[in-house]
């Protein structure tokens, strides 16, 4: 799009009444932002789109951590959403936030997500259960067709051969599309769509969909995942493309604007700088597996199964060895530990390598940071003799509570993180562990974003224990003073002050 | 993917370097040279070669007369040459095609220049065949892996802006290991020891493996090597399968995934269902046969064979099941131990089952099955009436566990990292394992059971071969009943790789060539067209 002038000018730019007639059924259609806007639109308009937009996925992401039913979400969206119903608006304002989040991957990650959840959002409003509203089509059969114009609706002759096994596969499927199987009733809402297997990858790495000769067979009740995954590929793409384009002399004025709007989600990397550490700590090779009881479950699993494995495989060793590094223990001292842990494996041959690597001292020496939770949730689970992840989403509640039990945590404390582990919320059941182990922490430990990261988790652990069994010198932060600590590393002692 | 990490350096072996080295460059000569010399040596080496499968001079014996370089040039070029049907091929000619593929192609070699100081370097990229075979002889290394195509050639990396160096095809491939059976094998392997007890489960996953690309994914092209030791790895080689994503590949290797008995289970069916994808279906007729046959028997893996073993299945039965069924039967099952009334593994496998069917109320299906001349199809896992137990989920559970049984000690085990990344390495085809001197030889689906790894031939054999071939050719010279040379294209066909070498030649390399040289043609006419001439 094109900034031209910076004048004030009426909110909405003039090129939109053109727009709206193109796009006559504006309302019901719902814009997947496949093309660019080229509309001249003013700095004020760019700044103000962008805020009312940004409210929006403020409030969706708010909601969702919240753990707002889906069904409420009406009540807090659609004031906020109102300001967007002008869809070049919306369209112009979703083309900024672009720009400002494509420029690190947690800004695209953030910006993806909650861009996803805003049209999942909009799609199930738009298409009120199965009442099919426009001529037979949906707002999601509309969608889907826009980001794949060549999907397939199978005809019934087609489908009648299949469908035992297309049922087989999707079993929350109703048995309706028999009925246009045999009885050739032209409900829209029953259709099968055969789409290549690579434009449903979602449905087809979970086994919910029949997969034949690399096409996938999906019953109009799945589309919805389709058209999201559609959009969530395309515009991750995109956004990645962006952030590798040089900025314009053009939009050299909104610069200081977009980065603005942009650091208010900036996760700091707090625990990539060397030496970072843990204060009231020295991690030695000596100490690890006494700090056990400071570590959150994916750290203590692992050193459990380190323990009794004397191994870990890769990405246990990678997800362990940053975290280890991020809490202060130096390379020297891991080296000495993990090839004192990894008994019968030849450690200088095969791991001291991975190890260095690790610390940034071979290959491109990245200084990697250690995992977030994010990262550890999102990434790949573990398979047979793996033990990374996050336990309260990769592993049974039968696992967890064993681990628990192995911890310390009595069976009375455990119910709330388990309840937690048990409605998906595994960062807050993280939390409720830490919240058994220290019912009365001090005020400053919760300032701590200790349900992000596994070293914060381990910071405020420490910190709320006192530190009490290292080598502490000065009084301690239990009531939340930060004035108790002498020496020159405040800034590492409370993280509010750790300024990016 | 295997370390190598020791290597026998016992230089005791017949054939000189001399001649290895002569022995590429004029075939003829080289022959009368082979055919005289070391058949003088013969007697002393083939005894002494007996326990050094492996060595840097057998090493480089491969590289120099055996490796299949053609093979693997014309597969990777993808692209058609111009004397695809030629007899006159050999490796030292220069052939007139682009290697464009080719040359984007990350190589890397491990080399070992000192007895168990590996050196490892990537990103290394050869114009042609021709130069790849050069480095590999000038280097010889104990172990090449193949990477990505890239945009531009690895080896002039450096040269690149990162953002624009990166991979734009490679084969979707499969590692499958039989380290990962180490929890179900009870035959007394762990690790990499196996034995021909255990490598039924490698033949288990290729059939499974196999049957789920070509069916569901439509792929055509997929290729299966024995990895030398202790597994087998699947290159799958159509376009579509090349230019997948990395997230498409993930999708394809977790569709695959069973997770069952594993960490994080959560069984084979959707908590709301009562069915199981086809997909799975399909493996569990692959897979049951195999189970009745070489999991449960005493001579297998004794899964109801013994006490020990037993027990922990009868308990791992859903609660309710547990309490009365398996109950029920460890007490029957332990009093008849080592009396005449002791049943087989198979009798005590049907009688599970069976009990489990009468307590449940469960519905056989072969009642509603055709195929009752399955040998074993009595077995089949009892399958739930649809009407009245839909809302039962404990049922579902007691319904599907034979099956998921049936999974935990047959379906195959993926090491899925190795799928899910474009620039994943993978060890070469026709490469040699240093720890068993085993070539990567390729399988043969069809007669994959009948694939024994313990017969792939080991380099101290392959040695053993050529000088027993060129001394058979040297009697019949001298006696005067000249054999056939003229049909030895390559020296490999005068050993026992030649039947896995051609068997990859005629099953994968050419239906491949064909559909390449069927592309081109319709390019051609498609251009012609556009052009206006025909």
């Amino acid at each position: 799009m094109n900034i031209v002038k910076s004048s004030r000018s009426s909110s909405v730019p003039k090129s939109v009444a053109a727009l709206d007639s193109k796009n006559s059924a504006a309302t019901t259609n719902i814009n997947l932002y496949q093309e660019i806007p080229n509309i001249e639109v003013s700095l004020d308009d760019f700044e103000e789109f962008a805020l009312d937009r940004l409210k929006v996925l403020k409030k969706l992401e708010q909601l969702k951590m919240r753990h707002v039913a889906p069904e409420k979400y009406k009540k807090y969206l659609d004031p906020l959403l109102q300001k967007l119903n002008d869809p070049t608006k919306d369209w112009i304002s979703h083309f900024v936030l672009r720009l400002a989040y494509c420029r690190s991957e947690d800004l695209r990650r953030w910006f993806l997500a909650q861009e996803v959840a805003l049209l999942k959002y909009r799609l199930s409003q738009s298409n009120p259960g199965s009442s099919s509203n426009s001529g037979g089509e949906t707002a999601i059969t509309k969608a889907l067709k826009s980001v794949l114009p060549n999907v397939h609706v199978l005809a019934p002759e087609e489908l009648e051969p299949l469908l035992p096994k297309i049922l087989a596969a999707t079993p929350s499927l109703n048995m309706n599309p028999l009925q246009v199987g045999n009885g050739r009733n032209a409900n829209s809402n029953n259709n099968i769509y055969r789409v290549p297997f690579t434009q449903a990858l979602d449905l087809v790495q979970h086994r919910q969909v029949f997969v034949k000769k690399g096409m996938a067979y999906i019953p109009e009740s799945k589309l919805l995942s389709l058209v999201t995954a559609r959009f969530r590929s395309n515009l991750s793409r995109q956004l990645a493309l962006l952030s590798a384009v040089p900025t314009t002399p053009a939009l050299q004025r909104t610069q200081g604007f977009l980065k603005n709007v942009a650091t208010v989600h900036a996760i700091k990397d707090e625990y990539l700088e060397q030496g970072a550490g843990t204060d009231g700590v020295q991690l030695t090779a000596n100490n690890v597996a006494s700090h056990v009881k400071h570590m959150p479950l994916c750290m203590a699993q692992l050193q459990m199964a380190l323990n009794k494995e004397k191994h870990l495989k890769h990405w246990g060793r990678l997800q362990y060895g940053l975290f280890l590094k991020g809490a202060g223990l130096s390379l020297e001292d891991a080296m000495v530990y993990f090839e004192r842990m990894f008994v019968g494996k030849d450690f200088n041959k095969e791991y001291s390598y991975n190890f260095r690597h690790m610390y940034g001292k071979e290959g491109k020496r990245a200084n990697y940071p250690p995992y977030n939770c994010a990262k550890i949730i999102n990434g790949n689970g573990p398979n047979a003799n793996e033990h990374h992840g996050c336990p309260y989403k990769h592993s049974t509640v039968q696992d967890v509570t064993a681990m628990l039990n192995k911890l310390g945590i009595a069976p009375s404390k455990q119910k709330g993180i388990i309840a937690q582990q048990q409605s998906h919320n595994y960062q807050l059941a993280c939390v409720e562990h830490f919240k058994a182990m220290y019912p009365n922490p001090p005020t400053s430990v919760y300032a701590n974003d200790f349900g992000n990261h596994p070293n914060a988790w381990f910071k405020s652990s420490v910190k709320a224990s006192g530190g009490a069994d290292a080598k502490m010198t000065d009084s301690q932060t239990i009531d939340g003073k930060k004035s108790n600590v002498a020496s020159g590393d405040v800034d590492m002692n409370d993280p509010n002050s750790v300024s990016p | 993917m295997d370390h190598p990490s020791e290597t026998d350096t016992e230089p005791a072996m017949s054939i000189s370097e001399a001649e290895a080295v002569n022995d590429t460059t004029t075939k003829d000569a080289a022959d009368a040279v082979v055919t005289v010399t070391p058949s003088k040596k013969e007697a002393t080496s083939s005894q002494s070669q007996q326990e050094h499968v492996f060595s840097p001079e057998l090493l480089k014996l491969y590289y120099a007369r055996l490796f299949p370089y053609s093979l693997l040039g014309d597969w990777l070029s993808y692209t058609v040459m111009s004397d695809d049907h030629g007899t006159t091929r050999s490796t030292s000619q220069q052939r007139p095609f682009s290697s464009k593929i080719f040359s984007r192609r990350e190589f890397s070699f491990t080399l070992e220049p000192i007895p168990g100081e590996e050196i490892y370097i990537r990103y290394q990229s050869f114009s042609n065949i021709q130069e790849l075979e050069k480095a590999i002889q000038r280097r010889q290394p104990h172990k090449i892996d193949i990477g990505a195509v890239f945009t531009h050639p690895p080896k002039d990396k450096q040269a690149y802006d990162p953002k624009l160096f990166h991979p734009v095809q490679r084969e979707l491939v499969f590692d499958i290991d039989l380290t990962d059976y180490d929890d179900i094998r009870h035959c007394g392997c762990t690790g990499a020891k196996i034995c021909p007890k255990c490598w039924t489960y490698m033949t288990m996953a290729v059939q499974v493996m196999d049957q789920g690309l070509k069916e569901d994914f439509g792929f055509d092209h997929v290729a299966w090597f024995y990895s030398g030791r202790r597994g087998v790895h699947a290159w799958i080689c159509d376009e579509e399968a090349r230019m997948l994503s990395n997230e498409a590949r993930s999708a394809v290797a977790n569709y695959f995934e069973v997770s069952v008995g594993k960490k994080n289970s959560e069984g084979l069916l959707s908590s709301s269902s009562s069915s199981v994808h086809p997909m799975l279906e399909r493996a569990y007729d692959v897979l049951e046969p195999y189970f009745c046959r070489d999991v449960l028997p005493a001579d297998g893996h004794g899964l109801l064979a013994t006490q020990e073993l037993w027990e922990p299945l009868l308990d791992s039965l859903p609660a309710a099941a547990r309490d009365t069924v398996g109950a029920n039967l460890k007490k029957k099952w332990a009093a008849s131990v080592g009396t005449s009334k002791e049943l087989s593994p198979m009798d005590k496998w049907k009688q599970l089952l069976q009990h489990l069917r009468v307590k449940f109320g469960l519905q056989d299906e072969n009642q509603n099955d055709g195929d009752a001349n399955n040998n074993s199809s009595n077995n089949k896992r009892p399958k739930l009436s649809t009407s009245a137990s839909e809302t039962n989920k404990e049922k579902h559970r007691i319904a599907v566990w034979p099956m998921e049984v049936v999974f935990l000690h047959t379906y195959p085990r993926l090491d899925i990292n190795v799928s899910k990344m474009q620039n994943h390495l993978l060890k070469s085809p026709f490469c040699v394992h240093p720890k068993t001197g085993r070539v990567c030889v390729p399988i043969h689906v069809p007669t994959v059971d009948s694939f024994d790894p313990f017969a792939v031939p080991t380099l101290n054999q392959l040695a053993r071969e050529l000088d027993e071939y060129h001394a058979a050719a040297a009697a019949a010279a001298a006696t005067g009943t000249g054999t056939s040379d003229d049909k030895v294209e390559h020296e490999w066909q005068k050993t026992s790789l030649k039947s896995y070498f051609e068997g990859f030649r005629k099953d994968f390399l050419r239906p491949m060539q064909k559909e390449w040289r069927q592309k081109e043609r319709d390019q051609a006419e498609q251009d012609a067209a556009m052009r206006g001439d025909f």
